[in-house]
């Protein structure tokens, strides 16, 4: 699992890769912290690279989102492989978040 | 088909049940969805068994899965030491709250019920024992 924050122009960039499980999303939540005070701001996850996800990262998901309303920001999430949407659209996520 | 694997109730087992779970799923074919999908139901139920069962202990106790595959029926059967708890009986998450209204965990129970078709729990001689079956449709 990784997690690579850019921050370009007035964007940023979260890539998410691999398995987003019990043991890896310590990472991500390590990771996002820094964004969930950010004033305003725009994110977008690219979840191209992400394979899987369980529960406790779809928990930080919620969180983020969460976060970035309270902020004023605005969240996207891209490029979500068709096997995690369908975790999303599982669990309601779907009609939560920007998905493109 | 019959599998067994012993885990440790620690978290850096869970890579052990993906791969019993990917096992499985070449044996008999199954596609990565379904695969990935099992998977997440599996590691939910053990998660909550390593992260709720055992709150009190230093030594590590076992958690044991068996798998079988019957009658176009995949079988996980979890069994574990621990304090008895009962998933089948948990609230059930509502999916459709706004994100004002929504908690921000509760799922892992919720996707086991959805993945699997039959859930089912039975606590004999202080061990919990909890039965998972997903219907194999070639």
């Amino acid at each position: 699992m990784g997690t690579t924050v850019n921050a370009q122009d007035s964007v940023i960039r979260v890539i998410v890769s691999g398995r987003l499980d019990t043991n890896t999303v310590k990472e991500f939540e390590a990771a996002l912290q820094p964004l969930l005070v950010k004033d305003k701001a725009d994110i977008v996850l690219d979840c191209a690279d992400m394979t899987y996800i369980s529960s406790s990262g779809l928990r930080l998901f919620i969180v983020l989102l969460k976060a970035v309303k309270a902020n004023k920001g605005t969240l996207t999430i891209e490029n979500m492989q068709s096997d995690v949407r369908s975790i999303f659209d599982m669990t309601g996520f779907s009609s939560l978040f920007t998905i493109l | 088909m019959k599998k067994q694997l012993r885990i440790h109730n620690d978290l850096d087992e869970l890579n052990k049940v993906a791969e019993f779970v990917e096992t499985i799923g070449d044996e008999l074919n199954l596609s990565l969805s379904l695969v990935m999908n099992i998977n997440l139901a599996l590691e939910e139920a053990v998660v909550n068994v390593i992260s709720y069962a055992y709150p009190n202990q230093d030594g590590k106790s076992n958690i044991d899965l068996y798998a079988e595959f019957c009658d176009s029926t995949l079988v996980f059967t979890l069994t574990d030491k621990g304090l008895a708890f009962d998933p089948t009986t948990a609230p059930t998450a509502d999916v459709t709250l706004s994100i004002e209204d929504r908690p921000v965990g509760g799922l892992g129970i919720f996707l086991i019920r959805q993945i699997m078709d039959e859930v089912s729990y039975k606590r004999i001689k202080e061990e919990n024992q909890l039965s998972l079956k997903k219907k194999i449709i070639n």
